[in-house]
Parts: C-alpha cells; structure tokens; sequence
C-alpha cells in the first residue's frame, strides 16, 4: 500500500514537472517537446484553452506513444494501449506553430470508432502552422472527420492566417466509420475571406478508410470564402483560395462516395474575386476503391457558382481551377460508372447544367495532368444519373511505359520550374521505390522505414 | 456372399430403373426389384458429436443421404432440411443444408443460448422424403442442460396420472380362435413414451386367464387360447396405481395368420389358422427392405415349418408376408436380424498409449474387408470426454439404417435392440417388431402390380415457389408478371405466371438470411408501360417444405426434472470455457446530446422478417403522419403537404446513405437492402456535426430533432436513390408497399468444427489463466479412406485428465455400414 502510494506520489511530481517545463518553456516564443510526458502535457494545456497562439513548439525527439509491436494488428480488441486525446477542440483549438523538425510520432493509438468525432494527433487547428512531421506505426480509428495530422482545419470567423500543413507524412492505418477521413488531414473548413489552408509537401502510404469523402491527404477540402459586398465584383483585390500541391499518396484507399489519391472531395466556390484554386504537383500510385466518384488525384471536385442569388455568370466572372501537372498510375476500382477519367471522380455543381462551365475553365486556364488507363476499370464514359460529363481535354493518358520514362519526367520537370518556389521537381525513379514513376527530387520523399520499438 | 439376393439386385439396380412398369413381372419377386428402380427412396442417418448439450452450444452433424434398399450414397437430392424441436413439437430452429463440392451433407446447429432445458429432438428429412405416403424422417432425441446453478429455465411435465394407451398386436394381425395366440402389447403414457405396467386378462365371464408385465420399454407379450364366442379385457395398472381397461382385438374365426420363431440361426415360420378356415393356396413372401428373399406357394402344412438361414438375410428388418392368390395381404409379420459378424474390419490407432494435456493426438483409421482388402468410404468422427457422459452411444448408424428407418413410430434407445450378445435384447426386438409395422412401398398394391410412382422430383435446385392474388381474377389471356431481386447475390429475375396466378422461379443456390425483393402487376399493355406500380398485386410465396405431423417427443416427468436435467458438474464447468466463442460487444455511440439511441444490424433487419421497409422503421418507433395531418410537437404545431416523420415526438430527419432525403424513398426499398438503421433523438447541432457541418451555432442545441439514418449494403446500387427521389417528389403522399420482401430459407453456410492449436509446452494443467475443457474435443465429417483404405487426423487434448471416446461412423460405397467406438487415454 504504501509503496502503491509512493507511485502516485511519484507520478503526480512527474506530471507537475511537465507542466512547470511547458509552463516556463511557453513564456518565450519556442517550446521544445522531447518525451511523450510533454507531449501529453502539452495537448492537456491546448484543451485547457491555452492556444499557443505565436509560439512554436518544436520537437526535438522521436516520440513513442504506445510499444508499438505488432501496431498492424491493433485494432478493436486492443485495450492495453494508451489512447491518444487529439490536441485541439472546436471549443479550444491550437493556433500555433508545430515543428515536428523531421521528427516522428511513433504508436500514436486512437479507437473511437463509434465516438469519435475529429480524431487525430491534433483535433482543430486555427491559424497554426503544422510542419515537419511524420506519424508511422499508429493507429487512427474515429467516427466522423479524422485525419492522422489534423482531423480538422480551419474554422474561426476571424482568422487573419492560412492554417499550413506543411512536409507531414503518415504512415500509419487511419480509418473513420463514417465520412471526411483523410491520410494527412480529415476536413478544411474555412470561413473567412481572409484566410486559407494551405496542403503541401505530405505524403500518404497508409491505409486510409471511411464512407465519403476520403482521401489519402485530406477528407474534404472546403474553402467557403465568398465576396462580401456584391459591388466587390471585379475589384482587383483577389482573395485567397485552396492550394493543394506538391503532395503524394501511395496508400490504399478506400470508401463509398468520393475518393481520391489525393483529396476526397474538393469544394470552393468560383467568384472572380477569389483566387483560382491550385491543386497541382501531386501525384498518385495508391489502389483507390469506392463505389461511386473515385479518382486518383480526387473523388470529387466541386464549384459553386451561386452568390447574390446570380446563376447567369459568364466565363470572365468566374476564378478557374488550376488542375496541373499531377499524374495517377494507381488503379481505381469504382462500382458504378460515373467515373470521368482516373484521375478526377466527379465534377459537381449545385446547378448541374453550368458543369460543363466549370470544366471548360479548367481545362482552359490548367496546364496538363496525367493519368494511365491501363488500370482503368471503367473506362467507358457511361451516362450519368442526369447528365453526361466529359473529361477536361488537359488531362492526357499516357502508358505506364511513357509514364516511367526519362520524357515524362522532363514534362513534369517543364511545368514544376516555371514557379520553383512553388512547385517541387521531379525525377526518374531509379530505386523503384515508387514502381518506377517519377518521384519528387528536393528530399520531400524521405525514405520513410516503419520501426518497430522493442 | 453374405446377402446374396441383395447383392444381385445390386447389380440389376440399372436395368431395373430403366423398367417404368411391371410388363414380364410375374414374380412378385420381379415386381419388387421394378418398384425399386421405379421409385428409389431416400432414407437418412445423422451422425452428431454427443448427445447432451447446453445452451450456446453447437450441434455438430454428418448425414448419411442413402438408397432405402441398398444403403449405398445416393445423391438423387443436393439439399436436407434439419429441425430442432422442443418438447412441444415446435420447430424451433430450420437448417437447409446443401451438398458440398464432395457430395457430402454437412453441417451445424447452434442452440440459442436462452434455451428452456429438457429433450429435444433433431429431425432430417428431404423433400422428396415428404413426397412419400410413409416417410422416413431421421429423428432422434438431444438433451439439453441448463448452466450452472440454473434450475428454473426447464420445460414442466407432469403427466404421472394422466390416461395410458395400451395397443394389442396378435402375432400375424389377427386372433385366432382354437389355437395358441401370442399378443404383444405396448404401453404409453400421454408424453410418448414407454410406461411400466401390470396387466391382468380376463374374459367376458370375469374368468382371469393371466397375469403379465411389461418387459422394456412399455412392451411385453402374453399367450393364450382365445375362443370364438368370447370377448377378453386387459385391466391394467401402471406404477402409480393409475387403473385402466382395455378390450383386445375381435376374436377371428376364419382367418390365417402368420408366426415366427426366431433361432439362433435360422428364422422358423409358421403358418396357423383359425378353427373354421377352409384350406387355401397362399404365398409367402419375405423380405429385407423390399428386395425379396423367399417366395413360395404354399398349401396346408406339407411345407411348414419354413426356415430360413440368418445368414442369407442382410442385418436389420425382415418382412414375411402371407398372400392369397388374389395377391391380397393376409398376414404380416417383421422379424429383427441383428447380425453378429462384420462385413468391414474397422481398426482405429494412436501414435502414442496415453497423452499429456494439450499433446498433439495423431490418430488413424484403417478399412479391410474380410478378404483383407482395403475399402473406400466416407467417414465421420466424433472425439468427446467420457466422463462428461455426453457420447452419442444411443444412436449410430446402425440403428437407424437397420432398425428405426424402417419401422413405424418413435423408438426410444434404439441402440438396446443391437445388441446381439443380449438374449433381453433379443426378446425386446421381437416385442418391438410385433408393435411396429413396416413402412416403405405399398406393398398390397405392388402385390397386385400396380407400382408406387414418386408425386415429386427429388430437390436438385432451389426455387422460389408462390401465387399472386389480384383484386380482380386474371381475364382470358391475362396472366401475372413476377420480378425478383436480390442485390447481394445479384439475382434479377422475371417470370410469368400461370392462369391461377401459380409461379415457381428458379434460383441459383442462395444462403440463410438472403431475402428477396417480389414486385408483381398484370402482364397486361398498362404492365408494360412505365407506371407498373399501379398495378401492383399482393404475392404469397410458399414456405419450406415441412412434416405435417406434429413430432411427439417423449420426456421425464415433472418429479424426474430436477435429476434428469441436472448436468455433470465438469459440462456446467465448460460453459464457463465458452470463450472460444465470444459475443460480439456492443458499442453505443456517445456523441453529445444522444438520446432514445437505437441501431439495427444487418442481423438484426433480417431477423425481424419485415414485408416492407415502413413496416422495419415503424418498428423501431418511427411514425409516419400522412400529409395535412396536425401534429403537435412540443407547442409548435406542424402539418404539410408530405409524409411527417415523427419519432419520440421530435421531427424526424430521414438519413439514406449519409444524405437526407424525403421519406417517400422507402416505397421503393427492400428490407434486404439495408445494411444497418440507426434511430436517436438529439439537437440540431449534434445534427448538422452528422451532416458534415462544424459550424456549431450555441443556439442549434436547443432545437431537438430526430434522426433515422439508413446505410445500404454495399451491392446495393446507391444511384437508384436518385431516381427513387425523383419518383418520391413526384408523389410526395404516397405511402405503398410497391415491393414484397420475402425471407425463404437459404443453405446453411459451411463452417469449420473449431480445434485449437497448442505449442510444446512443459506447463500443467493448472497453470494456464483459461482452462481448456472442451467437451467434444474433435469433429470431422469429411474423412475419406484413400486407396489404402487408410485415413487420418489430428488434434490436441484438453487439460482434463480422462478418457476420450472415439466414435467412427460411416458408409462404404458398395452400402457397408461402419460404426465403432474406441477409447483414448489422457493423464
């Protein structure tokens, strides 16, 4: 009994010294995390309601949350892990900036199956910034908008910053009964005119699983930012908009409605005050499975055009979307036929008669994208529901041949270092880590080995 | 040459089932190998792992589907149908089982594990069985305990005074004036079963003539010299003192009758008759399960007594006939032949004498015939702890191929009359094959030639059989169109029905809990065009095929409950090992704010066997206003012009696959369809987190709706959903069941026996956290000797310290019949 004492004595100083530490550590702007302990502490204080707002915490050590031995089998049955509470909540979300210095999270273990909202390493994040960071050997099991990053990003009415994520990479299983499941983050949900979020530079070999809206970086990526006086229109003042790029997956994913390599479903809305929105530079070799909308680069992509109840909008009055220089190789398993090529499930618009509008813009403002059709399942454009759609003509099929060659990487390079500071470039594949297609060149593609911790 | 009449039928069995009617049968001889090829019938034998079971057990079973007459595999049906019943007579659980890629029937029955102890019975038979105007089902008795110290949840019987039924069987049929009768009678209590009784026989004059007992099983037998003019009364008591009394049977002044007398190794029959009857030509006829062994005229008593050798008869009933010339049955008797010596030399070894907890036991089987020959079958085995006294040893193979398929009525302990070293079980055969009668063909009728022809094909395919019933009859020319489906399977189909509105629809083997989807309208022009729905007709689809009779299982009386049901306390123990079968846990969601919480599984949707998809939510508590109807909800009071869905007086949300919609879609879903169906109350908020929407506005919570979230299964085409809500639109106050579900019984899915695995390993018994004391310790219902005749197998013993039974069942090609049982010891 008294030794029992002792522990609890012993544990309670432990976890008051953690919290004197970040406590100390928090008055200046850099707070260093090396031992699961702080890093607990540290996701306690954010869902405290300490925000960290302007601060940065760094990682300076690999972090092992559960013995990660045998993680492939964690599932419902496991209990003697440590379960993970995500950093983060609607009420308080982290707004600061998380470096993860290249380091990785090991055994990061979430089983909330059928209680799980926004599930993942961090829960809401509100203007932050999270970078350099990888997750292996974990398990991510919730209900609705999970993500092994981020389960949620975006939200506040009032942000003035784009939320980033930045250089992340799951290698962990990620999985969510019920829709906006994603490799890297779960949901976007941007609300402000100001403010943005910003995917780039992350990586998805995992397995990742929902019902829809599920992709292998992000669930479903939703930028709500719209004018907000009508006499804006046409204001040279652009505000911001979604940018998705340099991203890969080579995980296997799989859902019912909506699912991509890259992003399960993608909605923004077209006004031409708003920037055009940038998904380019990724690429997919990943298996995708879903019944209905399923692409390699995305499930769905969408475009409202309805403000001030105006549905007339010409060409000149709408912002495109830069669909570019991304390529798919994976293969795409869908139940139905709706499938306009591999590499994007669906284009949708409330008005369906305007799709063709919202192609025709793409194709016409995007340079070329890529996609095999060898492993096409449905290659026949069938009718749809209601309407027939056709697949924007800058999208090109190549062979896997022409895919794996010296040529192709040359193609990607040409578009990737027009905007170098943007765009990351490619190369030839030569330790057919990625069945040979082309990788990206600039160390983004870190050897990624899964440890187990003995 | 053992059965050598059996054998050449045998080989004419082809020549005979191409013959279609008696034309050059004039031997009765003749007329009976052609019915047999005309009409071959099934009989059935199930050989299960033990006897006792408790509830949340499996009943673990081989059948043996063979020919009647010659007990060879037969395969005339792909499909048998197995009954659990309760001591009511109530099935309680029905299995199809269908033959797998071996041509074996195979299969299980779980015992639910809210089960009211007491006896049971398991019931087999085909289809084609019922055809049959005497059927032969399998049936047979089961145990089932109660767990524990459970002493309340058993079936109450208390039947000690009610009235007896005692029946009297002359030797031949008939009381013969002026000569020695033999009279058999059996006693039965109102449950079934055999009672114990005194009885004394008196004449009309109240002269007492004699006094008898029972002998086994509610059977005994008493001889005396009826007289013509006189009538005889039983008056019998049972145990408790119950008195009753009976009259025998009419005295017959002018009749023969057939006795038999059975010797060590010959049978002796004798022809008697009454003091009055004239001298006739008559024929006698026996028989072993309708291939004839001996035919002859006979006249007077130049040729009495007949006797015929044991060994020329094949094991099991034997049937002597007596016919006048006119081919009309005058006496029958049966006869049981329990034979003392093996056709197949059966051997059963161990690789080691005895064996540690958890060992690896290998064991092998070896089959010769007396030539030293290997032989070919199939077999079954079934390994139980003996302590446990659950081994099946009541009933075998043997017993139901030779003895209960062929008699009439229930047979308690078949087993006993087997034994033939037994001289009791030898009186007790007889008494039995004086009560029961045979049940096969019609053997008056094939007597006088006219052959018995099958009313049904055997079950070789599944179908979907019914009628529709239209409000108004179907005119001259007008008939009913059918459409079926199933997602799952992927089965559409579509057929016409006949004039009466009759159709079958033939399926592709489907398995338990499949349903399927009836829509069925007029086959007329206005079918054809895009409204059918108005046409819509109701449709009733026939069940799977069922014994008429009512099963009467015999039990224990009230007073015997309490040790009859009573287990031994190690099978009480193993309950407590059932982790080998874990319930499923289940996990309510705890999202904010959820109320009223209820989830329906797949399972559970096809367990509940609703016709409609209103009908299943409507279970649930769910109700649909019609439009305009005032509804109040809280203080607010709502109506409209479309289907409210209400649900513990909150608004309802109708969910289909993630999406809300109005409820009108569920005119045009099938139960069978939907995966799982979730019903709460909660707020909006919680609402709007479901749909997709973070945006959490405080003031939402306090708005309380309802949500009815509805997944499809995965086969299921979740586009139909967007031209179901365009047809919804369209009659947005509509409610009609446009489709029937159906819930017909699909084959029981194969499922393995479960065996554990052990390491090597130095530990005791005791030292594992979960002891192992699995009751049947291996099942295997696929065992095949090879060219050898050899066969294998293994498994590892259990942490109790006992002896294994090993029970081998099984049958040769050629319809040997193969039952031993060997001991395994454990330290």
């Amino acid at each position: 009994m008294y030794m029992h004492e002792l522990i609890q004595i012993f544990f309670c100083f432990c976890i008051l010294l953690n919290s004197m530490q970040i406590y100390a550590q928090s008055s200046g702007s850099t707070i260093s995390i090396s031992t699961p302990e702080e890093f607990y502490e540290f996701a306690r204080q954010v869902n405290k309601g300490k925000n960290f707002k302007n601060k940065t915490i760094v990682l300076t050590n690999d972090i092992f949350l559960n013995d990660t031995t045998g993680w492939q089998q964690w599932s419902n049955r496991s209990t003697d892990q440590r379960l993970w509470i995500p950093i983060g909540t609607m009420k308080h979300p982290f707004r600061g900036t998380f470096d993860g210095q290249g380091h990785t999270i090991y055994g990061l273990y979430i089983n909330r199956e059928k209680l799980g909202f926004l599930q993942g390493l961090f829960g809401v994040v509100t203007e932050a910034t999270v970078q350099n960071l990888n997750i292996e050997a974990s398990f991510i099991k919730g209900f609705q908008f999970v993500g092994s990053i981020v389960a949620c990003a975006g939200l506040s009415r009032f942000a003035r910053r784009p939320v980033i994520i930045r250089n992340c990479h799951n290698a962990g299983t990620v999985s969510g009964a019920r829709n906006f499941v994603g490799g890297i983050v779960g949901k976007t949900d941007c609300r402000n005119n100001h403010a943005t979020i910003h995917i780039k530079e992350c990586s998805n070999i995992g397995i990742v699983e929902g019902k829809d809206m599920v992709g292998g970086i992000v669930g479903f990526y939703e930028i709500n930012n719209s004018p907000i006086e009508k006499n804006s229109i046409g204001k040279k003042k652009q505000l911001p908009n979604g940018v998705i790029c340099n991203n890969f997956n080579r995980g296997i994913i799989s859902g019912s409605e909506s699912v991509g390599g890259i992003i399960g479903g993608y909605r923004s809305t077209a006004h031409r005050q708003l920037a055009p929105d940038t998904i380019a530079n990724c690429y997919n070799t990943g298996s995708i499975n879903g019944r209905m909308y399923i692409g390699g680069i995305a499930g769905t992509i969408g475009k409202d055009l309805l403000a001030y109840n105006k549905t007339d909008f010409t060409e000149e009055e709408l912002t495109p979307l830069l669909l570019s220089n991304c390529y798919n190789t994976g293969s795409i398993y869908a139940t139905y036929t709706t499938t306009t090529d591999n590499l994007i499930g669906n284009y949708y618009n409330i008005l369906s008669s305007r799709i063709n509008l919202i192609i025709s813009l793409t194709e016409r403002c995007s340079a070329p994208s890529y996609t095999t059709y060898e492993n096409e399942t449905l290659t026949e454009q069938k009718k749809h529901t209601f309407f027939r759609i056709g697949s924007p003509r800058h999208i090109l099929k190549l062979t896997e041949e022409e895919m794996r060659s010296p040529g192709f990487v040359e193609r990607l390079n040409q578009f990737s270092n027009s905007q170098p500071h943007i765009f990351r470039s490619w190369q030839i594949d030569t330790l057919i880590s990625n069945k040979g297609f082309p990788i990206f060149s600039e160390g983004i593609e870190k050897d990624i080995n899964i440890k187990e911790k003995p | 040459m053992k059965y050598p009449v059996i054998l050449i039928m045998i080989l004419c069995a082809p020549y005979l089932a191409a013959q279609d009617s008696f034309t050059g049968q004039n031997t009765l001889a003749g007329r009976f190998a052609t019915q047999i090829g005309l009409y071959p019938k099934e009989k059935i034998h199930l050989h299960i792992d033990r006897s006792t079971y408790l509830p949340g057990d499996t009943v673990w079973f081989k059948a043996y589907l063979v020919h009647s007459t010659f007990h060879t595999p037969l395969s005339l049906s792909r499909y048998i149908y197995t009954e659990l019943i309760n001591p009511f007579g109530e099935t309680i659980k029905k299995n199809l089982i269908r033959q797998n890629e071996q041509q074996q029937l195979q299969g299980y029955v779980p015992i639910p594990q809210n089960l009211p102890a007491g006896n049971y019975a398991l019931r087999t038979y085909t289809r084609y069985m019922l055809s049959e105007e005497n059927p032969s089902y399998f049936t047979r008795h089961i145990q089932i305990g109660y767990r524990g110290e459970e002493s309340g949840n058993h079936m109450d019987f208390n039947l000690s005074m009610q009235p007896m039924d005692v029946t009297f069987y002359p030797e031949g049929g008939y009381l013969l004036s002026g000569d020695t009768c033999r009279v058999a009678f059996k006693a039965l209590n109102q449950n079934g079963s055999g009672e114990h009784i005194h009885l004394t026989l008196k004449d009309d004059l109240g002269n007492m003539l004699l006094q008898e007992n029972t002998f086994y099983q509610g059977m005994g037998s008493f001889s005396f010299v009826p007289q013509a003019d006189r009538k005889y009364y039983a008056f019998v008591t049972n145990e408790k003192g119950f008195h009753q009394t009976f009259t025998l049977p009419e005295i017959q002044d002018c009749t023969y009758g057939i006795t038999t007398r059975h010797l060590s190794d010959r049978i002796q029959i004798s022809v008697r008759k009454a003091r009055n009857t004239p001298e006739k030509k008559l024929l006698l006829v026996v028989h072993a399960r309708g291939a004839v062994l001996y035919e002859k005229w006979i006249q007077g008593k130049q040729d009495l007594p007949i006797e015929i050798a044991t060994d020329f008869c094949p094991a099991g009933v034997v049937q002597c006939m007596l016919l006048d010339q006119q081919f009309n049955i005058v006496s029958e008797r049966l006869c049981f032949i329990a034979k003392t010596s093996e056709t197949i030399n059966c051997s059963f070894q161990t690789d080691k004498a005895t064996y540690n907890s958890r060992e690896q036991i290998h064991g092998k089987i070896s089959l010769t015939d007396n030539y030293g020959k290997p032989v070919h079958a199939n077999l079954s085995v079934a390994i139980t702890d003996s302590e446990l006294g659950i081994t099946d040893t009541t009933y075998h193979i043997l017993s139901t191929l030779l003895l209960t398929s062929e008699i009439k009525g229930w047979v308690e302990n078949p087993e006993f009359y087997l034994r033939h070293s037994c001289d009791s079980a030898h009186l007790a055969a007889d008494l039995l094959m004086m009560t029961q009668g045979w049940r096969r063909y019609d053997l008056a009728a094939l007597a006088k030639g006219v052959a018995e022809k099958p009313s049904d094909q055997p079950e070789y395919y599944m179908s979907l059989n019914g009628k529709v019933k239209p409000k108004r009859k179907f005119q001259p020319g007008e008939t009913g169109i059918i459409h079926v489906k199933n997602s799952e399977l992927g089965i559409y189909e579509e057929c016409l029905t006949d004039s009466t509105g009759r159709f079958q629809i033939r399926i592709e083997d489907f398995p338990e809990g499949s349903t399927f989807s009836f829509f069925a309208a007029k086959n007329t022009l206005s079918a054809k065009n895009s409204d059918k729905r108005e046409d819509t007709i109701k449709i009733e689809i026939e069940d799977s095929p069922s014994p008429r009779e009512t099963l009467l299982i015999p039990q224990r009386l009230s007073s015997q409950n309490q040790t009859t049901f009573k287990v031994h306390p190690v099978i009480s123990t193993y309950a407590g090992n059932l982790h080998f079968h874990l319930p499923e846990i289940v996990v309510n969601p705890q999202w904010p704010d959820i109320h009223y919480y209820q989830e329906l599984s797949r399972d559970d949707i096809l367990n509940m066997q609703c016709s409609n998809a209103w009908e299943l939510v409507e279970k649930l508590g769910v109700t649909y206003l019609p439009p305009f109807t005032p509804v109040q909800e809280g203080s607010i009071s709502i109506s409209g012009n479309f289907f409210a869905g209400l649900y513990r007086q909150t608004r309802l949300t109708t969910l289909f696959e993630r999406k809300s919609s109005t409820p009108n879609i569920l005119n045009f879903i099938s139960p069978g369809d939907i995966e799982s169906i979730q019903v709460y109350s909660t707020n909006r908020n919680t609402l709007n987190l479901l749909m997709g929407d973070l945006s959490n506005d405080p003031t939402d919570r306090k708005n309380r709706v309802s949500v009815l979230d509805i997944t499809f299964i995965p086969s299921f085409d979740i586009r139909q959903i967007e031209i179901f809500q365009r047809w919804a639109k369209q009659d947005m106050n509509i409610r009609k069941n446009y489709r029937t579900e159906i819930y017909p019984l699909g084959y029981q899915k194969p499922v393995e026996f479960y065996s554990p695995k052990y390491g090597k390993t130095t530990r005791g018994s005791n030292d594992y956290p979960i002891p192992d004391l699995r009751p049947t310790l291996f099942w295997k219902p696929d065992l095949k000797t090879d060219s050898s005749g050899l066969c294998d197998f293994s498994f590892y013993s259990s942490d109790r310290n006992s002896t294994y039974n090993v029970v081998i069942e099984g049958i040769t090609e050629k319809g040997e019949l193969i039952h031993k049982v060997y001991k395994i010891e454990t330290r």
